[in-house]
């Protein structure tokens, strides 16, 4: 294997390379194609979910939050539905927990989700809205 | 008006350091592009049209920081450092000759005066190694001491050589020398010392082991920040323009070539050597310092000895 | 590995002032240090510690007289959380362990329950399971051939070339399961989604471009002389002495001790392929950087025989979504990238959540070879073994 080429042969390497367009991706211009499956910001469904808080229970970070109450006529109503993200580490169990088909709590491939205060990373039901379709 | 030396002088070096500034933004941006282009990415193309704006950028930067002298540092000695640095790099070049009449002192002991300014570069590294109590800037400076003074040796050895053979210490006339035959011909031996010597005394990759990032952090540049690191930056970058212009003018024919003017030959052999230098930068690790000294002191002390027999047997010969 | 008590360092360097380096002094160096020897901190801030490993060095001039590695600085209480989750919650948490190979951490922990469990996997989930480790196990030594490169001071350029490739597989990764470090994906009794639809296409052409490359690296890396100057008979370390320090993975087999958790306890369907175990020669640095290349060969044989006789069939076998497995206790151990990577799980058979759970991570055990091996080396070679050990942090701090 010992070779005296000294360092020839790696030096034809880098030049090779020298010629190739190179492999790095200009973010904020060009961006990756994420996969489908991709795991990112959540959407949920306030029209479907029937707050049975599958979700709330498996998320290990405890990020999830649901507020229900009671109607005059013994229905359930979602008040609130918070997801607190800069706790989130988009393991996906919730989509994996929600029973219904289709589920009702999805992840988009949404990932730019840097924001100026806390506060601001509470996701309420109105920026939870709008699933993989209503994607740009 | 030009032949007072006094003018000539302090025009002749007002030139030059703007010159090799100006040389010196523009080759550190390009080593980043062209690195970058090695190792299959874009380098810097955010600043300005291809990034050419970088180096500005990054001089502003430089220059906002906060300069920071760390409670128990020699503050004299620690300032005094990088001045020293800077300074000390811009000495050789007065007797550079970029064409025939192009030099600034054209002195006769020109070559044993480039050797002995540039070898005062140990002095600021030992200080800033020395100076900011710190272990990982100590262990740099002395790396950088010993690998300074070891490869002064085979360097002046090799020059030794070309010195035979143009029969006289004046750069100017080393050039001329050159004109039928470049000397890195019939000096090949004392062409492959002086080139690895002078890849050594840069102190870039694979010598860089003053300042070796993985194991010494920053080397014996650690604890400066701000303007007084970016002193010691260029000054470690003029010794590559330096070193890229001795293998030159001493080897590769200086200013002879045909069709363009004597001086743009120069530039452009030497921009070629910077390349390389560049290249090899990109593609090979770092040598270990008691490797390293073992390549200086028994190869290629040796083979510089023999090179200057070789050389006096051949003079002999040929009368 | 020593975990420094401050206090009575503080109260040594108090009583004797006269001590070479008081702020530094520690357990290990209790009285100061010998005339003309100083105590170096390396780490955890500096730039190849490949992440927070400090290491305390006594030096002598350049040469290292003792070193003591110093862990720690990312712990989370792992094993303790995990006791305060569900079975399932646990299983995003071992992602976090050994980040370069979330897949091992996960097929590790999922074995563990399934053999509390007593289930049976279907076939293809096996095979899928054996695709993921065995790309996971290419994209970690990518990573640390990568690292190595610049451990040794070459100025990232084997590092971006080998993450160009290693960027391949987590595309493969994040088609399967939606994330490209932490997973997430393997489930009790199978995994969490099928295969999508063209991915063995995709997977055979990343192999294709892969098998090249690889060459490449070794082109690059193995035939350059400052590489070997710097790798070879550095930080030898013989099978006896593997053997009695408890190293695993490519340390013991660069050392040529010819043993792999994949063969030796056949999990899943390793027996099925055909492959054989990368040793070295000499036990030296060169000879653990040439296992990570030639492992990276023998993977992707495998994923390639298992991509061509993969099953059509359920990926899951019926589990319950809240687990309560019975009360016993396993101890399940795979061959991560990084060596042998067990699991000690206890249930109480009454709760939801483990009892105990013990990791013991496989770059732990190759760390703490690192006071024998960086003996009376040069504070160079002392970064190149470690490098050649390949410590992740996320892992040896759990």
């Amino acid at each position: 294997m010992r070779t005296k080429s000294l360092i020839a042969k790696p030096m034809l390497i880098t030049l090779k390379h020298l010629f190739k367009k190179p492999v790095t991706v200009q973010y904020p211009e060009e961006k990756l194609t994420l996969a489908e499956r991709y795991r990112g910001m959540h959407a949920y469904d306030l029209e479907r979910c029937i707050a049975c808080s599958a979700c709330v229970r498996i998320c290990p970070n405890k990020c999830i939050e649901l507020q229900v109450s009671i109607t005059p006529e013994g229905k359930k109503k979602i008040e609130a539905y918070n997801i607190y993200i800069g706790r989130c580490m988009f393991c996906g169990l919730c989509v994996e927990a929600c029973p219904l088909k289709p589920k009702v709590i999805t992840m988009t491939q949404k990932y730019e989700l840097a924001d100026y205060d806390r506060p601001s990373l509470v996701y309420g039901i109105e920026r939870l809205r709008g699933g993989r379709e209503s994607e740009p | 008006m030009m032949e007072n030396p006094l003018v000539k002088g302090i025009v002749g070096a007002a030139v030059l350091a703007a010159l090799i500034s100006a040389a010196l933004l523009f080759l550190i941006w390009l080593e980043r592009k062209f690195i970058g282009r090695l190792q299959h990415r874009y380098g810097p193309n955010r600043a300005g049209k291809f990034g050419i704006l970088q180096m500005v950028v990054d001089g502003i930067k430089l220059l906002t920081k906060e300069d920071i002298i760390p409670e128990k540092a020699d503050r004299a000695v620690f300032t005094a450092a990088p001045i020293l640095a800077f300074a000390i790099a811009f000495l050789p070049f007065a007797a550079i000759p970029f064409s025939e009449s192009l030099v600034v002192s054209n002195i006769n002991i020109g070559i044993l005066y480039i050797l002995a300014v540039s070898s005062l570069a140990v002095v600021p590294t030992i200080m800033a190694g020395w100076s900011p109590n710190n272990k990982y800037n100590l262990l740099g400076g002395m790396r950088a001491a010993a690998m300074m003074i070891s490869y002064e040796v085979p360097a002046a050895l090799a020059i030794i050589g070309v010195v035979m053979l143009a029969g006289s210490l004046n750069m100017v006339e080393i050039v001329k020398a050159q004109e039928k035959i470049w000397f890195f011909i019939p000096q090949i031996i004392g062409f492959s010392v002086f080139v690895v010597a002078a890849f050594v005394e840069t102190a870039r990759l694979p010598f860089d082991l003053s300042e070796a990032e993985s194991e010494l952090v920053q080397g014996w540049t650690t604890e400066y920040s701000g303007m007084k690191f970016a002193m010691l930056l260029f000054a470690e970058y003029i010794h590559s323009i330096l070193a890229s212009l001795l293998i030159v003018i001493l080897f590769l024919g200086g200013w002879h070539g045909p069709v363009l003017p004597p001086a743009v030959w120069l530039l452009l052999k030497t921009f070629a050597v910077m390349l390389l230098l560049m290249w090899v930068r990109a593609t090979v690790p770092r040598v270990r310092i008691n490797q390293l000294l073992n390549i200086g002191w028994k190869i290629l002390i040796p083979a510089a000895l023999l090179n200057i027999a070789l050389t006096g047997y051949a003079r002999l010969l040929l009368g | 590995m020593i975990q420094e008590d401050s206090d009575r360092k503080l109260a040594l360097a108090r009583a004797r002032p006269n001590c070479f380096a008081p702020t530094f002094g520690s357990a290990i160096f209790p009285c100061g240090i010998a005339e003309g020897r100083m105590i170096l901190n390396i780490g955890p801030q500096h730039p190849s510690t490949h992440g927070v490993l400090r290491l305390q060095v006594e030096l002598e001039g350049e040469r290292v007289i003792s070193v003591t590695p110093i862990i720690g600085y990312l712990h989370r209480g792992f094993e303790k959380i995990a006791e305060n989750r569900n079975y399932i919650q646990v299983i995003p948490l071992t992602d976090r362990l050994d980040y370069l190979s979330s897949m091992a951490n996960n097929m590790v922990y999922v074995k563990a329950v399934e053999e509390l469990l007593g289930v049976q996997i279907p076939e293809r989930a096996e095979y899928i399971r054996v695709i993921m480790l065995e790309l996971q196990r290419i994209a970690s030594h990518l990573a640390a051939v990568g690292f190595y490169g610049n451990d040794l001071g070459l100025a990232f350029t084997a590092m971006m070339y080998t993450f160009r490739e290693r960027e391949l597989i987590l595309d493969l990764f994040e088609s399967v399961c939606g994330a490209r470090l932490t997973y997430n994906y393997l489930r009790f009794g199978g995994v969490r989604e099928d295969l999508p639809g063209n991915f063995k296409e995709k997977a055979r052409e990343v192999l294709a471009r892969l098998k090249p490359k690889i060459d490449e690296y070794e082109r690059f890396l193995s035939e350059d002389e400052i590489f070997l100057m710097r790798t070879k008979d550095i930080g030898v370390l013989n099978p006896e002495d593997a053997i009695n320090m408890g190293a695993t993975g490519p340390v013991l087999r660069g050392s040529g001790v010819k043993t792999d958790t994949r063969i030796t306890d056949s999990y899943t369907i390793y027996d099925k392929f055909d492959w054989e175990i990368v040793t070295g020669k000499d036990g030296d640095c060169f000879s653990r950087y040439a296992v990570w290349i030639n492992e990276m060969r023998q993977s992707i044989k495998i994923v390639e025989q298992a991509l061509d006789t993969l099953p059509e069939g359920p990926y899951l076998a019926k589990v319950p979504k809240l687990l309560k497995p019975p009360a016993g206790e396993v101890y399940s151990r795979i061959e991560s990238p990084r060596g042998e990577l067990c699991m000690h799980l206890i249930s109480d058979g009454a709760a939801t959540n483990p009892y105990r759970l013990k990791i013991r991570s496989p770059a732990f055990c190759n760390l703490s070879l690192l006071p024998h091996l960086a003996k009376n080396v040069l504070i160079a070679d002392l970064i190149a073994i470690t490098g050649s050990l390949d410590p992740v942090f996320g892992e040896i701090d759990r």
